[in-house]
This record gives structure tokens, C-alpha cells and sequence, in this order.
């Protein structure tokens, strides 16, 4: 009873903290509340993580009974609370970046308040057992998001954002028409009872579901991936909606891989479903399309911002051709490109935001040094050997190996031109010695240890190999023994 | 427990590093900065000789994580990474005394030395890496660096030429990559010390692609760089060019000589497959070698004709290196260590004498051919030498090896390499011959200089030459000792 207890205390807390938020008197008060909120909730993730993974799956659904099941009908195992650590631990993150662009502006209690419905839609979407309970939050996630790009208030994002709005309801309707189609063949709106179900469908009658497979993910790209509101966001010259983007980039990113992971593994699951292998090939044709794409794209960007968006685009894409494998020892694998995703992207924005504010140029070539360490000694590095010797089994699933191989030269180009342009904006840079105060220099070098620190995040995880490799395995192996 | 040999390994790897932190703090005392980049080489090279002293036969490894139960990130000293080592420590203790005079003169500032230092600690990691992971990480920060390295001395405003190049340093990474990933998938692991070789494992045809991947990795490793030479690039200052191309190609050959002794294990290889197939390779090294030694002949441009004699020297090189895998194994790096030497030693001997005649041209630089005792006659002393170590005659290292290869082809009398060889050294006259032709021919005509040779403008590389004469005279004992 406890930890059920936990459980809805995780969900519920964003949404009363966002109340108090702005009911706040204090102006100053409202920032205490939500880094409160996020703290509270990531201590209370890893109280639970260790029960969560001994028993792996835990429900909470008191009123599961009543038909159709709507509210209350939650579920954590360890694919959703790896999630919501790396969810909140990036909330926390960009909070702590972006606290003093906001401060003292006139929106700041309103904007805490959103921000924290976000959190609710958020959680509620990755711990709901019910696809109906899914619709609801992933709405409420879209429209916060919307309310919080409308706090920026420019003209061309406003456009772009009314543009989101159709397409992000468009799919709410499609995603709507495919979860009652999912109701009628399976007689359930719970994801459990779904699972149950699934083994006596008729072979004859699992055809429209090949439709439904394509809706759901065409419906969930459409909604997940704005590729134009992040290109916006790059135009306008306010520096708090710069800061904004690594936040909304990766919660948005995240969001699209486990709900992808999520169905997936339930239409691939089943053999009964469909023909040997269809949906397996297809999905792999799909991401060798995507990551092809997103890889060639890279080569003609120039300014360092793009690059990062595109850079992240690559990662999502490999993070893509993993999943699409459907195999236990490629699934290990996931974990760690999760980890080098995050921290990655988080870095590297770190790095634009900081030459941006730098004021001198660094006497040495530290950037560049940081750069290559990102490259190379990082957790996506050993994934990518791992990856491509898995890939060497002469199955149909060794044509990945190619897709693979260029994305990894795109990677490389990107972050060499990354480092380029960093550089190219440093030479501009350049103020005599004399001109420089004090604590001018101070920041100077404070700067440089924290980048230092950036760079070298994604080599201190790599010392915590032994304990990820753990997880990794039972990762791996829940995903592909447990139906959604 | 941490050994005692091991602190060894982390000193090896700290000097340079601690050479970049004090240089960087004490940049406003320039002689203080001078002291210090002249006092970490000569500790590299004490600590090295130490390690060689205490060592005996052993090898020192540390092991920093495992990943996967397959492998792990790991450090060790062997016999062929000391080789490489010493060869490092001694370059760098050399270029650190004769660039101060050098960057005090350029307008390249410090920012060059920042490069050299930063490639002399990767490669110092890449010489200590136990395995094949490990090679192929610090193998990646390399091309970055030079990559970067490039884009700022060699390329300044050659977009179009620096895609290339960088293009084709990610083809031989992702070659790399494709080879490691394929043994992984035979031997299941990459720490070869307590793994069967791969011969053991498989089947002649099944193992000759993966020979070829190698080979041709390997290949391309090497003729990449010399690729930059061969276009039409403005080299500015040579010295940069050499060091890059020196430091490169040595890296290149260690990463060859590892995959043979660790991947290939060299005894198993020339018993089982190389006395069967060895018509094969030379008739290979002979085709190429007739090939590259018809183009010599009749290329116009210097450049070119430069280009094709490389070429041709390095299939000799790697017919001489399958030569003594098979007949001598002890004296397997004998060949490439010869062959990079004599031709670093032509190449800033060439690119010496084309500065002399720029300088004839341009009165500015005379006062820097002062300082170097710019020199016709000196040089032409050196070119003749270099000349003369390319073609295995004393006085140069590359006489033990063309003693040796002329013992084993009496012994074994092999025809086809024996034909081989006499072509090679045909070839080397006529060379010879083109470079005595020219130089008179560039002297009454001047406007021919400027096409053919500005590309030869060198800065650094006539010191570093004399300093080459004196590393053949001062390895050939050391090595002799080593093999």
C-alpha cells in the first residue's frame, strides 16, 4: 500500500505544487516550489526503483472493473522508470540553465505553473496503463507545451505554433480512432487485459491491424517531432527561448522513443498478428529510411545550432535502427544510447549556450580538445562497436549494418563542424588584456571547469559500466518477454 | 594493487599533458616557457630509458575497465611499443630544441606547438594501448586533431579539398572499424594474449578478405596523407607538413605491426599460408612496381613523378616486410622503419632546395636562411645520403636490410623477387638522374620553379634533416639491439 501511495503521489504532486505555484504571494517563491516538486519526485523514483526492479511490473488500478476504465489505472516497470529518471533529471537540469533568464520577467509565476502541468502530462503518459488514460495526458503535455511557447511571444513562432496545434490534434484524432479500433478487437481499453486478449485473435481478422500499426506511428511522429518549431525557436534572438530548446528537444525526443518502444514491441511480439517478420522488415526499412535522411541532411549545415538540432536527429535515428532489430542482445544496447543521447545533447547545447555569453577568446584550443572527447570516449562509442558486431549474424538484419556505418560518419562530420563554427565565433572575440575587469577573468576560468566537466560526463558514466551492464540485461529481457 | 612499473605508464602519459598546463599558465614569461618545453622531452626520454632498463622481458600492463565481459580499456608496454617510444621521445626532444629559434621567427605563433604537443599525447596513448578498441579510440582523436590541424596550416581557404581529405580519413577509420568488428566476431575477444590466433580459427578462404581488409586499411593509412602533398596545395611553412606526415606514418606503422604480431600471430602466418601463396604477392609487387616505374619515366612534372616514386617504394616496402615474415622474422620491422626514415630524409632534403631557390627569388627570406645556414652544397651532401638509404647503400640503416635481402634471395634463389629488386633499383637512378636534370633546368628558367616547386617551400624541414642523419646513426645501434 505504500508504494501505491508513492505512485500517486508521483503523479499528483506536479499538479497541486503547479497550483500553489501560482497562487504564491512571492514571486521568489514559485522557483522553490518546483525545483522541490522535481527533487521530491526524483527521490521518490529511486525509493521505489529497487522494489520496481525485483518484481519488474507493478499496477495500480483500484477501479479497473468499472467499464471502460478511465482514470486511475496506472502502471510502473523498469522501461517507464528508466525513463522518468532521465525525464526528470533533464527537467531538473534545464531548470537550473534557464532560472536566471526568467527571473523578475512578469509571466515568471505563470510560466512555473505551466512548466509543471508539463511534468504532469509527462508522468502521467509514461506510468499510464490505459490507452485512454495515454490520450489524455499526451494532451495535456501538448498544450502546456503550446502555452509555454506562447510565452515567448514572436511573431513567426506564434505561426508555427498555431500550425503544431493542427497537426498535434489532427493526430489526437487518429490515435483516438485507432485505440477504439483496438477496443473493439480486444474488448479492452487496458494495456494488460489488452495483452491477454491479443493471443486469441483470429489470423484472418489481424489484417486491419497493419493499418493501425502505420496509423499509430505516422499519428505519433506527426505529433512528437516539430521540426519547424525548433527551427523557429532558433530564429528568435531572445536568449530564454534558446535556453528553452535542449529541454524541449529531449523531453520531446524521449517521449517519441518510448512510445515507439512501446508499440512496437506489441506488434512485433505476436508471429500470429501478421505474415513471418512483415512488421519487423517494414519497421527496419522505415528507420534506415529516417536515419539516411537525417545523416545526409548534416553535411550542408553550417551554423552550430542546426548542427546540434540535426546531431540529435542522428541519435534518435540510431536509437531507431536499434529498436528495430527486436533482439535481445541489440536491446542491451539500448540503455547506453539512451544515456549518450542525453547527456550528449546536453552538453553540446552547454557548449553553444557558453560561447555565446563568452566574452574573450580562450588562449588555447580547449574547445576542440573537449570536442574530440566527446566524440570518441563516450558510452555511444563501445554501443556502436557492440552494436555493428551483433549486426554481423548475415540475417536479413544485417542491412542496417550500412545505414549505421554512414550515420556514424555523419556524426563525426557534424561534431567537427560543430567545432568549427564554435571557433569561427571565438575569433570574433577578441578583446586586448588590458580591457579585461576582474571578475570578467574569474568567470573566464570558472567557465573553463565547467565545460571541462560537461565534456568529460559522458566518461565518467563510462566507469559505471559494470552496474549499467546489469540493468542493461534485464532491460533487455523484459522488453522482449512482456507485451506492452 | 598498483605496481611499481605501472606509475611508469602514468608518467609516460602525464609529461605532455604537464607540459601544455605550465606552458599555458606562464604564457606571458617566454622564457620560462622556453625552459619548460625544453625540460619535459628530456624527462620523456629518461623515463623511457628507465622502463627499458627495468622491463627485462615482461610486459606491464593496467587494466582500467571491462565492458560486455569481452573487453576491456587497457594499457600495456611491449617490446614494439617501446621502439615506438623511443622513436617519439627522440623526435620530440629534437623538433623542441630547434623550434624556438623557428617560432620565434614565424608569425604561426604558439598555437602550432599547442598541435604538436597534443599529438604527441595521443600518440603516446595510441603506442600504449593493449588492444584493439583501445588503437581505434585514440586512433579517432588523431584524425580529429589532424583534421583541425589541417584546416588551420594546410587548407586555410581550400573548402573543397579539406572535405576530401577529411572524407577520406573517415573511410580508412570506418575500414578500421569494419576489420576490428569482424575479428572480434571470429575470436570473441580483443585482448589477444590468452586467445588463439586467428589463423587457428579458420580457413584459408575465409581468412584472405579479412587479410585484404587489413592490408588495404593499412594502405590507405599511408597514402592519405601523401595525398595532401600530391594536390595542388599552398604549403606555407613545409615543417608543418613533415611533422604531420612523420608523426602520422609512424602511427600508421605501429597500428600495421600490432595487427600482425597480435591479430595475425606471425609465426603461425608465415608457416601456414605466406611459403604457399608467396608467387601471389610478388607477382603483385612486380606488377605494381613495373606500373609505378613506366609512370616515373614518363611524367613531365617533378611533383608527379616525386609521387610515383613514393608509390613504388612503399609496395617495395611491403613486399620486403612479407619477404622477411616469411625467411627472417626477427628483423620484421626493419623494412618500414627504413623506409620511412630515408624518405622523411629525402623529402626535407628536396623541400630544402626548392626553398633555396625561392630564396634566390625573394630577398625576404634571407635573413631566416641565415639562421639556418641555408646552404646548396649541404644540402646536396643530404639528398645524396637520402638517396643512398633508399637504395640500401652504406651509410644508412637500410644496408642491413638489403643485406638481408640479398642473403635470403641467394639462399632461397627466388627469380621473380630478385627481378624485383633490380627494378626497384633502377628505378631509384632514375630518379636520381630527373632530380640532377631539374635543378640546373630550374636555374636558367625561373619561371619553372614557381610551377613546379613552390609546392616543395620548406621552413623547419632543412633542420629536422641534419637531426635524421643523426637519428640513423644513432638508432641503428639501438635497434640493432631491440631485433
Amino acid at each position: 500500500m505504500e508504494l501505491v501511495g508513492n505512485i500517486y503521489f508521483i503523479i499528483f504532486l506536479p499538479l497541486i505544487s503547479s497550483l500553489f505555484c501560482y497562487l504564491s504571494f512571492k514571486k521568489s517563491i514559485s522557483f522553490g516550489i518546483v525545483f522541490f516538486c522535481l527533487s521530491s519526485i526524483f527521490l521518490f523514483l529511486l525509493n521505489i526503483s529497487k522494489e520496481v526492479f525485483f518484481y519488474e511490473k507493478l499496477f495500480v488500478n483500484p477501479v479497473s472493473k468499472i467499464f471502460p476504465s478511465i482514470a486511475l489505472d496506472f502502471k510502473i516497470d523498469i522501461i517507464s522508470l528508466i525513463f522518468l529518471l532521465l525525464i526528470i533529471c533533464v527537467k531538473i537540469i534545464c531548470l537550473i540553465f534557464f532560472c536566471q533568464k526568467v527571473k523578475n520577467k512578469p509571466f515568471q509565476k505563470a510560466f512555473y505553473a505551466i512548466y509543471l502541468v508539463n511534468v504532469f502530462g509527462l508522468v502521467g503518459a509514461l506510468l499510464s496503463s490505459n490507452l485512454l488514460n495515454l490520450l489524455i495526458f499526451l494532451e495535456i503535455y501538448s498544450l502546456s507545451f503550446i502555452a509555454i511557447l506562447l510565452m515567448i511571444k514572436n511573431q513567426n513562432l506564434l505561426t508555427k505554433t498555431i500550425e503544431y496545434f493542427y497537426r498535434s490534434s489532427s493526430s489526437f484524432l487518429i490515435l483516438l480512432l485507432c485505440f477504439f479500433v483496438f477496443f473493439f478487437a480486444f474488448n479492452s481499453f487496458n494495456l494488460s487485459q489488452i495483452s491477454i486478449n491479443s493471443s486469441l485473435i483470429l489470423q484472418e481478422n489481424s489484417k486491419f491491424l497493419i493499418a493501425v500499426f502505420i496509423l499509430i506511428f505516422s499519428s505519433i511522429f506527426l505529433k512528437l517531432i516539430p521540426f519547424n518549431i525548433y527551427l523557429a525557436i532558433l530564429k528568435t534572438p531572445k536568449l530564454s527561448a534558446q535556453y528553452l530548446l535542449p529541454d524541449i528537444i529531449l523531453t520531446k525526443s524521449i517521449l517519441l522513443i518510448f512510445l515507439a518502444m512501446k508499440f512496437y514491441s506489441f506488434f512485433s511480439f505476436n508471429g500470429s498478428f501478421f505474415d513471418d517478420n512483415f512488421v519487423v522488415l517494414a519497421f527496419i526499412i522505415l528507420a534506415i529510411l529516417f536515419s539516411f535522411n537525417c545523416s545526409y541532411r548534416v553535411f550542408f549545415q553550417k551554423k552550430a545550432k542546426s548542427i546540434a538540432i540535426n546531431l540529435v536527429f542522428i541519435n534518435i535515428s540510431i536509437i531507431f535502427l536499434v529498436i528495430s532489430t527486436h533482439e535481445f542482445y541489440t536491446y542491451r544496447l539500448l540503455l547506453f544510447y539512451l544515456l549518450n543521447f542525453v547527456i550528449t545533447t546536453l552538453a553540446i547545447f552547454g557548449l553553444i549556450n557558453f560561447v555565446k555569453t563568452l566574452k574573450v577568446s580562450p588562449k588555447f584550443i580547449n574547445i576542440l580538445v573537449i570536442v574530440t572527447v566527446l566524440i570518441t570516449l563516450n558510452l555511444g562509442f563501445i554501443a556502436n562497436i557492440y552494436f555493428a558486431y551483433s549486426l554481423l549474424s548475415f540475417n536479413f538484419k544485417s542491412i542496417i549494418l550500412p545505414a549505421l556505418l554512414f550515420s556514424i560518419i555523419a556524426q563525426f562530420m557534424a561534431n567537427i563542424n560543430l567545432a568549427k563554427s564554435l571557433l569561427l565565433e571565438l575569433s570574433f572575440k577578441k578583446i586586448p588584456k588590458s580591457e579585461i575587469s576582474k571578475p570578467q577573468f574569474f568567470w573566464h576560468n570558472l567557465n573553463y571547469i565547467f565545460l571541462i566537466f560537461l565534456a568529460l560526463l559522458n566518461f565518467i558514466f563510462i566507469y559505471f559500466l559494470p552496474i549499467l551492464n546489469e540493468n542493461s540485461l534485464k532491460f533487455s529481457a523484459y522488453l522482449l518477454t512482456n507485451v506492452i | 594493487m598498483i605496481d611499481k612499473y605501472q606509475i611508469f605508464i602514468f608518467l609516460i602519459a602525464v609529461i605532455p599533458v604537464a607540459n601544455i598546463f605550465f606552458v599555458k599558465i606562464k604564457s606571458d614569461n617566454l622564457n620560462l616557457c622556453r625552459n619548460f618545453n625544453l625540460l619535459f622531452p628530456k624527462l620523456f626520454c629518461f623515463i623511457l630509458f628507465g622502463i627499458s632498463l627495468l622491463q627485462g622481458e615482461k610486459t606491464i600492463t593496467v587494466e582500467f575497465f571491462r565492458f560486455f565481459s569481452l573487453n576491456s580499456f587497457a594499457f600495456s608496454i611491449t617490446k614494439l611499443s617501446l621502439i615506438f617510444l623511443t622513436f617519439l621521445g627522440l623526435f620530440w626532444l629534437v623538433f623542441s630544441i630547434y623550434a624556438q629559434k623557428l617560432l620565434s621567427i614565424l608569425v604561426i605563433n604558439s598555437k602550432f606547438y599547442d598541435y604538436f604537443l597534443l599529438i604527441i599525447l595521443t600518440l603516446c596513448f595510441l603506442f600504449l594501448s593493449k588492444n584493439l578498441i583501445t588503437i581505434l579510440v585514440f586512433y579517432q582523436i588523431l584524425v580529429i586533431i589532424f583534421h583541425f590541424f589541417s584546416s588551420d596550416f594546410l587548407y586555410k581557404k581550400d573548402n573543397k579539398n579539406l572535405t576530401f581529405f577529411t572524407l577520406l580519413f573517415f573511410l580508412q577509420t570506418i575500414f578500421l572499424f569494419l576489420a576490428i568488428i569482424i575479428t572480434l566476431k571470429i575470436l570473441g575477444k580483443s585482448n589477444f594474449d590468452q586467445v588463439p590466433s586467428l589463423l587457428n580459427k579458420l580457413t584459408t578462404s575465409k581468412f584472405l578478405p579479412l587479410l585484404f581488409l587489413y592490408l588495404s586499411t593499412s594502405f590507405l593509412l599511408i597514402i592519405a596523407p601523401f595525398y595532401l602533398f600530391y594536390q595542388k596545395i599552398k604549403l606555407n611553412p613545409i615543417f608543418i607538413f613533415t611533422v604531420f606526415f612523420l608523426l602520422y606514418a609512424v602511427s600508421n606503422c605501429y597500428i600495421l605491426f600490432k595487427v600482425f604480431i597480435d591479430v595475425f600471430d606471425v609465426f603461425s602466418f608465415s608457416l601456414r599460408f605466406l611459403e604457399d601463396y608467396f608467387i601471389f604477392f610478388e607477382g603483385v609487387a612486380l606488377f605494381n612496381i613495373i606500373i609505378s616505374s613506366l609512370f616515373l619515366i614518363f611524367s613531365n612534372n617533378f611533383k608527379s613523378s616525386f609521387f610515383y616514386f613514393f608509390l613504388q617504394q612503399l609496395s617495395f616496402a611491403f613486399f620486403c616486410t612479407f619477404l622477411f615474415l616469411i625467411y627472417k622474422i626477427d628483423k620484421l620491422f626493419l623494412p618500414f622503419l627504413s623506409f620511412s626514415i630515408s624518405f622523411i630524409l629525402l623529402f626535407f632534403c628536396i623541400s630544402n632546395i626548392a626553398l633555396y631557390f625561392e630564396n634566390n627569388l625573394q630577398n625576404k627570406i634571407k635573413n631566416e636562411s641565415k639562421i639556418f645556414s641555408l646552404n646548396i652544397k649541404k644540402n646536396m651532401v643530404l639528398l645524396f645520403l637520402a638517396i643512398l638509404s633508399i637504395a640500401k647503400i652504406f651509410p644508412s640503416i637500410s644496408l642491413f636490410e638489403g643485406f638481408f635481402i640479398l642473403k635470403i634471395i641467394r639462399e632461397e634463389s627466388l627469380i621473380l623477387s630478385a627481378i624485383i629488386c633490380f627494378i626497384g633499383f633502377v628505378s631509384i637512378i632514375i630518379f636520381a638522374i630527373k632530380i640532377i636534370y631539374l635543378f640546373p633546368h630550374c636555374k636558367n628558367n625561373q619561371k619553372t620553379i614557381n610551377t613546379n616547386l613552390r609546392n616543395f617551400n620548406s621552413g623547419l624541414a632543412f633542420i629536422i634533416s641534419p637531426l635524421l642523419v643523426l637519428f640513423i646513426l644513432v638508432l641503428s645501434p639501438i635497434l640493432l639491439i631491440y631485433f
